[in-house]
């Protein structure tokens, strides 16, 4: 049991130039060492374990632009994770159940100050960890 | 041309791989050009800077490289991270801020600071006595704390060939950055000297260490190398793609390579 942090870097100004998220996404989480795939990329898929306690954070990639996680949809809809706020930052939180496949999920994110939403569909996902260490 | 290197630490596998090797991971923010993740695996380091030089072979445009060191376990917000526990000490430090104002004297001050400190042992008290704020926003246990990374580590020194061999001249500048207290590391380089060049980064961690009741961080410092690739393009008009001394009408005209 962790708590397992999922970075989602937002290339705000390409985004907003695209119109879209493609190609501005860029994901990394905390759990390399248990077999997290693809980080630093559009379709990082984050290893955890039953319990662990998953924290999604989205940060620009420009100090100076704004963007912040409006909500988190997994294709299974047991899935739910919890949105928060911690000091007006946006956070979403949820606690792994038991396990079995990869399940992948859409983020949508308010990109700049125009509270513009942008979805990034089903590329980031959970994953049964393949090493246990401790 | 400014180019902001970012490296994102796994702070807990650092730690516990005595280590940065592959658990730095690397994103590259251009101001005027696409941002990219560094190649096909984040965490390889490696850098291009180009330089731009005149069809005469001067340089026409410096690079400057600044680095960034963040953790990927915390919130990325400035903010102190050591937060007061008890909702009773928030509001006497309130009550102090406001009293504050109308004080005349250092004497005073100082007498004000001191019976609150009686009290609540706070002003400027060190990391281990203070409490941490988690990433939901609440105090953590030391057990929490103890497993780890909850110090953001800092980059210390960039050393190796080519800092030696006067390709950057890196140095420690100040400035409102998010991630690191407003510290960073940047360097100009000289791109006169083309190709493949190597320095180390020296990163420090703080190990939590528990000693009488009481946590205490351990800095241990790690090195990881990062490439350094200097190329060279030509000088081109913005608007035509044409070299530089003809009006913006032309078509894009290529120059003979000086240097044959």
């Amino acid at each position: 049991m962790a708590d397992v942090v999922v970075r989602v870097f937002v290339d705000v100004l390409s985004a907003l130039y695209a119109d879209s998220l493609e190609d501005s996404v860029f994901g990394f989480d905390s759990r390399r060492a248990f077999g997290s795939q693809e980080l630093g990329g559009p379709n990082v898929s984050t290893a955890v374990q039953e319990g662990d306690r998953i924290f999604w954070l989205a940060v620009s990639l420009e100090c100076e632009a704004y963007v912040h996680l409006h909500s988190i949809e997994f294709e299974n809809p047991a899935l739910v994770p919890a949105p928060s706020s911690v000091d007006g930052v946006s956070v979403f939180t949820l606690t792994v159940p038991t396990l079995t496949s990869v399940q992948p999920y859409s983020l949508d994110i308010c990109v700049g100050t125009s509270g513009k939403t942008m979805r990034h569909s089903s590329g980031f996902s959970i994953r049964p960890a393949e090493v246990i260490h401790e | 041309m400014q180019d902001s290197v970012f490296l994102l630490i796994s702070v807990l596998e650092a730690l516990k791989q005595r280590g940065v090797e592959g658990n730095a991971y690397q994103l590259l923010a251009r101001l005027d050009e696409e941002s990219e993740v560094g190649g096909p695996d984040p965490a390889t380091l490696r850098v291009t800077a180009t330089g731009v030089h005149r069809p005469d072979g001067s340089i026409a445009d410096d690079v400057t490289l600044n680095w960034n060191v963040a953790s990927l376990q915390e919130h990325p917000y400035a903010r102190p991270k050591p937060i007061i526990l008890d909702a009773q000490t928030e509001a006497a430090v309130k009550a102090l801020a406001e009293m504050a104002r109308s004080l005349t004297s250092i004497a005073e001050i100082k007498a004000a600071i001191d019976a609150f400190e009686a009290e609540h042992g706070l002003v400027g008290a060190s990391l281990a006595e203070q409490g941490f704020m988690g990433l939901d926003g609440q105090p953590m246990t030391v057990a929490e704390v103890m497993a780890g990374g909850h110090i953001a580590p800092v980059l210390v020194d960039i050393t190796g060939q080519a800092v030696d061999d006067e390709v950057i001249f890196p140095a420690q500048y100040g400035s409102p950055d998010s991630d690191s207290a407003g510290w960073y590391w940047s360097a100009t380089v000289d791109t006169h000297k083309v190709g493949l060049h190597r320095c180390d980064l020296h990163i420090m961690f703080y190990r939590p260490r528990l000693e009488e009741h009481m946590i205490q961080w351990d800095p241990e410092i790690y090195t990881v190398g990062m490439d350094l690739v200097v190329n060279q393009i030509e000088q081109t008009n913005g608007f035509t793609g044409a070299a530089i001394g003809y009006l913006p009408l032309v078509e894009p005209v290529t120059l003979e390579d000086p240097h044959g």
